[in-house]
Formats: structure tokens, sequence, C-alpha cells
């Protein structure tokens, strides 16, 4: 009972926050002087009349709250608004980007976290210099390297030099370039919150019990390094979801 | 009778330092061995070493020979270790909050154990569960089963870890330390436990400890260790009546001295005391938002004379130290009021300088207590800086203040790291008395250093306070050592002070019943309070 309450109350303060800044989003992006029919009068001379008569349609001319409550308002029922430049309602653009993004950000998240858990598991197991070497590559590849660079790298070579894959529409070059770049961000610490978790006491008492190694991996060992494991996971996978 | 384990010449090196030197010894099938020796003796190196765990780094010399039941062991072949872990020979260890898992229930921990013994059957197994919890006398093990390690105390789990270790009825338990981490009452349950279930299954007990008087009430034999070496070795009557070696006579002069404590001193009770505390209340303020706060101290009252000893005897949890913070003003009171040196103190943010200077506090870990980045004389120096003590003949008197402790002027220029455990505390009370205070705080002050140190540190503490006249609350768990340094003693029992009274009275004639459960919990051996009767009878002749 008192851990669903807490999960609870933890998901209300997500949602507050989550609340807070779409509240301070709005509230910024007002606050520079000049609006977007601005723009487009600078772009496409409007006149002044025209220019009045579009904030008249678009609500500009309300005072903030009011239009912030508008907003909400239409938000909550479904309603995004348009895209001006697109001239589509932004909840289509939503819909259509929403699906392939999900797709994208999940494969590659599983790939990058099965690839991270596996160097630092193997890497545990066998301690060897090879691995740790490896495991180094990809941290540092991950930091180094940007996704759109290996990206067009990799569609250089792959899809125009060897002619393997399809330039566009291939999901195959995205999750590996994505997944290798989630991998480095997990794999460095977990191998080290790993390599001190097999000095821990309990797992000592695993081997006292005669144990085999694979047992003591995952039943003692894997569950002592979760908790970062899934704070890295969380902060990959947040990352992703918004930025493609 | 071949023994069940037979040890030549074991030798370990960790980073070419040799922690283990050429160490023999052999255990007969069903007997108890203890092997004692201070921190860093090697004991449990050696019990690592039987096991196959030591850890990464430490090496066996070729040519030890490990027998266990006339097979050679090689403890560096996990594999080869593996099917006599957890079957032919088990463990317990020292800490059980840590060593069990701590995201696993009773029930799935055990499980892993009858797992491994090839039972099957899931029904078979919860039964054998049952069995084992019942057979470690632990109440309702149906509900134990079904909890976290951090849902039980701290006797429970080394229960819970020796029900674990005896699944298999192994024919070699290695139990290393597994009391020390426990509450005096507690770790006499456990080591009656331990007695009882040896007798019951018949298995070889090898009693790792640095604790005399704990091996001395399970042990047939007894091997002492000191810096790697076993130093003498016998049947523990033997031991204990005659011992040889120098160290093992520190060792039980130690608690032989513990067995005759001073005389009381003398107290004026008509003169203002030094510290007053009544109804003390304190709280902990709630973890979250709906709980309700921790009440730590329910109206603690208590007064301390000048030059008086006031002992404040209690288990962990007890609110033994929160108390010593209160009275110097560290933390802040609910309720209550407390007077120092006549000056009420309950609702000051903080103690004025002149208080201070009249009243200082030494706490538990001299490791943490001194900044690993100072040398000593800074660190020494400081205080006297804070109070506007410094001056001329600054050094000098550093000097001597470390002179009083047993320590002299070439220990000022040393880092803390340079110096043993208990140097560092010693340093801790010179510093402490730089200011020459009327009221020294001692929380826990001993209760990380080896036995033969703590007895050298409260002998010296004595001495400095019949000289210099300073009262003091000595806060404890040890009873014979509270009882040592005491005048008069408080028992405290979940934040309350169930019993104050003469040192010797609360001892020997408790009234109350937590009291009278706690003194039946200090380790008595027969055949060493006989000994230390004969000894004493010899000197006094």
């Amino acid at each position: 009972m008192a851990r669903i309450v807490a999960v609870l109350f933890s998901l209300l303060r997500g949602l507050l926050q989550a609340c807070f800044i779409v509240m301070l989003t709005f509230f910024l992006c007002r606050v520079m002087p000049g609006d977007v029919v601005d723009v487009l009068g600078l772009e496409g001379g409007l006149t002044a009349d025209q220019q009045v008569e579009m904030r008249r349609n678009l609500g500009l001319d309300q005072p903030l709250p009011q239009q912030f409550a508008d907003w909400v308002g239409h938000a909550l029922s479904g309603d995004f608004g348009r895209s001006i430049r697109f001239d589509r309602p932004v909840g289509d653009m939503l819909g259509t980007a929403l699906p392939v993004t999900a797709r994208l950000a999940a494969l590659s998240f599983c790939f990058g976290v099965s690839l991270a858990l596996l160097l630092a598991i193997a890497a545990t197991a066998r301690p060897s210099r090879w691995l740790d070497a490896v495991i180094d590559f990809v941290n540092t590849w991950s930091i180094a390297v940007p996704t759109f660079c290996a990206g067009v790298a990799a569609i250089l070579v792959f899809s125009i030099w060897l002619g393997w894959l399809p330039v566009i529409g291939g999901l195959l070059i995205p999750v590996l370039v994505i997944g290798l770049d989630n991998a480095g961000q997990i794999v460095k610490s977990l191998r080290e919150e790993l390599r001190e978790a097999v000095m821990l006491p309990h797992v000592r008492t695993a081997r006292a019990k005669g144990l085999s190694p694979w047992r003591i991996a995952f039943a003692h060992v894997l569950p002592a390094a979760m908790p970062i494991m899934l704070a890295l996971s969380g902060l990959v996978l947040g990352g992703w979801l918004p930025a493609r | 009778m071949r023994p069940i384990l037979d040890i030549t010449d074991l030798d370990i090196t960790i980073a070419g330092r040799r922690v283990v030197r050429e160490l023999c010894f052999a255990i007969a099938p069903g007997e108890t061995m203890a092997l004692i020796g201070e921190s860093g003796s090697g004991k449990s190196m050696t019990a690592a070493a039987i096991m196959g765990l030591l850890p990464p780094g430490a090496v066996i010399a070729d040519h030890a020979r490990l027998r266990f039941d006339g097979e050679l062991l090689k403890p560096d072949d996990d594999v080869a270790m593996r099917p006599l872990r957890g079957r032919a020979m088990s463990m317990v260890f020292q800490d059980p909050m840590s060593s069990l898992n701590p995201f696993m229930t009773v029930a799935g921990q055990i499980d892993e154990a009858l797992c491994r013994l090839g039972m099957g059957d899931g029904r078979q197994r919860g039964a054998r569960r049952l069995e084992l919890l019942s057979m470690v006398e632990l109440p309702d093990p149906a509900e134990i089963a079904r909890r976290y390690p951090h849902e039980l105390s701290g006797g429970q789990q080394q229960r819970v870890m020796l029900a674990m270790a005896l699944a298999a009825e192994p024919r070699l338990l290695i139990a290393d330390e597994p009391t020390s981490a426990l509450d005096a009452t507690v770790q006499a349950e456990i080591l009656t436990l331990l007695r009882n279930l040896q007798r019951k299954l018949g298995n070889a007990l090898l009693f790792i400890t640095h604790d005399l008087a704990a091996a001395a009430e399970l042990a047939h034999r007894i091997v002492v260790m000191q810096a790697g070496r076993a130093v003498e070795r016998g049947p523990t009557a033997v031991i204990l009546r005659d011992p040889q070696e120098d160290y093992t006579r520190k060792l039980v002069s130690t608690r032989r001295m513990l067995a005759t404590p001073p005389q009381a001193s003398p107290v004026a009770h008509a003169v203002e005391p030094v510290l007053r505390i009544e109804g003390l209340v304190h709280d902990y303020p709630a973890r979250r938002l709906f709980s309700r706060p921790f009440r730590s101290l329910h109206g603690v009252s208590l007064t301390i004379g000048p030059g008086e000893t006031l002992g404040i005897l209690g288990e962990s949890g007890s609110g033994k130290s929160t108390l010593a913070r209160l009275a110097i003003g560290l933390a802040r009171a609910g309720g209550g009021e407390i007077s120092l040196f006549g000056t009420p103190i309950a609702r000051l943010e903080r103690l004025g300088r002149a208080l201070r200077r009249r009243c200082q506090i030494i706490f538990q870990n001299p490791y943490g207590a001194l900044n690993p980045r100072l040398t000593i004389e800074a660190a020494m120096r400081e205080p006297l800086e804070l109070l506007g003590l410094s001056g001329q003949g600054e050094r000098a008197r550093l000097e001597a203040a470390l002179g009083d402790v047993g320590l002299s002027g070439e220990h000022l220029g040393r880092y803390p790291h340079q110096l043993s455990g208990g140097q560092r505390q010693r340093v801790c009370i010179a510093r402490a008395l730089l200011s020459e205070p009327d009221l020294l705080i001692c929380d826990e002050i001993v209760s990380a250093l080896d036995a033969t140190v703590q007895m050298q540190v409260i002998a010296m503490l004595k001495v400095l306070q019949a000289k210099r006249g300073f009262a003091m609350m000595f806060v404890g768990h040890d009873i014979e050592i509270v009882r040592w340094v005491s005048d008069r003693i408080a028992v405290m029992h979940r934040g309350r002070i169930v019993e104050q009274g003469p040192a010797a009275a609360i001892v020997e004639e408790p009234t109350n019943p937590y009291t009278q459960r706690l003194m039946a919990a200090m380790p008595q051996p027969h055949d060493m309070t006989s000994t230390m009767a004969g000894i004493s009878v010899l000197e006094s002749a």
C-alpha cells in the first residue's frame, strides 16, 4: 500500500513538473518582443490591416493569461493548433512522426542496453584488458562522435559506396548508430558499478553457498547494480524520444 | 581419528606482505576450535583460504597444504572448491545485514541453497525451509521466510545466515566473528545457539573471534594468532589458566583487569553538578510527509557531579549517543531541560565559547575524527585557536598534552594514517583535554579498538581523570568496560533510563528486568572466573 502511494506520489510530482515546464515555455516564448505575425509580415509584406486581422484570428490580441487558457483548453481537447509554416494540424504531424520515432528509440535503446549489459557482465565475469579496452572505446565513441556524423558516415559507407542498405527508410543503420551511442553512455558506469558489486559481502555469501557463477551474476551481482543502470537508462531514453 | 581439517604451513601474501605465516592447525570432527586474534592478525584470511574465497591479489604459497577430510584442497581453483562449499563446509560472516542479499526474501535465499543441493521439488524445499528456520529457533518461520533482510533484526539475520549455512548439514562450519556486529544480549543467544546446533548436528566448528570471553565459552581448543603467526595453542582451560606467550598473557590479563574495577571516587553531593538533565525529550524529524517523527529520548533525567564518571550503558538504538550529543549542545532538544555548569542550554542555538571550553566530546571512530590532510600538530592546534587559547609556549603545551596520553612530541609531525587506531584515539583524547575541560563526554570511544588497546586507553583515561579531576559521561555498550570506568551507571533502553545507580550495584544486583537480561548476557565462562579468582589470590598472597 505504502509503495503504491509512493509511486502515485512521484507520478503526480512528475505531472506537476510537466505542467510547469509547459507553462514556462509558453510564457518564455512570449517574453521576446514581436510575434509570428511580425515574422510573416517581414517575409510577405502584409499590410497593417491584414496584420491586425490576422492577430484577431489567431487570438494574439488577447491578454496573455487568456491566450494561455485558450491554448490549454484546445490542447486538452486534442487540438494542438495548425503549423503556420507547413499549414498542417500539429496533431497530425505529431501523429505521423511519433510511431517512427518511438520504434527507432525503442529498438536502439534495446540494442544499446543489451550491448552495454553484455560487455559489462563479460568484463566482470572474465576480467581482461581487451574487454576493458572495448568498453573504453565505446564510451569514448559516444562522447566524441555525434550521432549525426556517424550516421552520415555510415550512410556514405554502407548505402552509397557498398550499396548494401537503402539510403532512406532503413532502420538498421540508425538503430546501430544510436544504439552504440546509448551503450557508450551506460557501459562505463555499469562496469564500474559491477566491479564494486562483486566485492559486496552478500556476493561473497553467495559464493560460500557454492552457487554457479551464472547464478551469482544474475541473482546477486546484477540486482545490486540495477539502480544505477535504471537511472542511466532513464536519462538515455528521456534524451532520445524528444530529440528525434 | 582423522582430522576433518588439517592445515600445514599456510602462508598467504597480499601485495608482497605476508598476512599469514607458517600456520598449522587441525580440527577433529565435531570439535570447536577458536582462532583468536586482533584485527590484522590474519585470522579471517585463514578462513577465506579454507573456503577458497580469498580476495583477488591474495596468494597462497606453494608449500602450504590444506586437507579436508584427508583430501587435498585447492583454494585457488574455484571450480574445484565450488562442490565443497555449501555442502561439506559452509561459512557465516561477521555482518549479517550486508551478508544477506537485500533484494531477495529469506525464503528465496534459503531456497537457493537447497536447489544447489539438488532438492528439485518445491514443496519439499518449503518444508525443509521451515524446518531449518525453526532449527535456528526463529519464532514463526513461515512469516520470517516471507520477509526481506532489512525487515529482520540483527540477531534474526544471523539466524537466517546460520539456517542457510546448515542447510546441507556440513561437516565443517566456519563462523567468522559471527557476533561482533550484534548487541550483547543477542550475542549471548547466538553463541548458545551455535553450541546447541553443533551438539545436534555434530559438525566441526572453526570459530574466529577477537573476544577471548566468547572463545572461552564455546571452544574446546584455542589457537592465538598475532601478526599472521600462531603464537600459542592448546585446550581452552589451559590457555586461560596458564598463558605462556606475552601476547596471550596480555589478552588474559586484560580480562582480569576488567574483572577488578578500581574503587569508585567519592563524590561531594552538596556542590552544583556539572551536568543536570531533566525530562529530556528528543525527536528525529519525520522522513516523509505523513509519517510520525521518531522519538529517540522519552524524558531522560540524570546528573553528573564534579569529578564523577557516569556510565551510559545501552544497546544500539537505545538513544545513548543522541543523549551524548544533546548534552554538549550538538543537537536540539524537543523538550526538557539541560543545565551545563548551571547554564540552561536546551534552548540555546549554540554554546558560548566559555562553555565549549569547559566541555569536550570524543567520538567512537578515531579514523573519522581526525582530518586526514592535517598533521597531528595542526589538528591539535585548531581547537586552541578557536577557543582563543593559543599563544606563547604552544608547542611545549602540545608536547605535554601528547606526553599525558603516552605519546611524544615526535608524533606531532605525523599524519593520522601513520598512526594506529589506538594512537589516533589517544590524540583525540589529548586534543579534547587541551582546553582543560571540566566535563568530558566519551561516546563509545574504545569500541573500534582491539581488546588490549581498549584496556590501555581506558586505564590511561582514568589516570588522567585522577590527576585533572574532570567529570566524565562514558557512553558504551560493553558492560565490563563501562563498569570498569564508571562510578555510577545509567542503563538505557529504547530512549529511557530504566535503571540508575552505583556501578557495582547495577552490574551485580540489577532490579530492572531489562538490566537483569543484559547482565545475564555478559559472558561468564566458569573456567575463566575461577582462573581469575586464582590469579587474584596469588597476587594478594
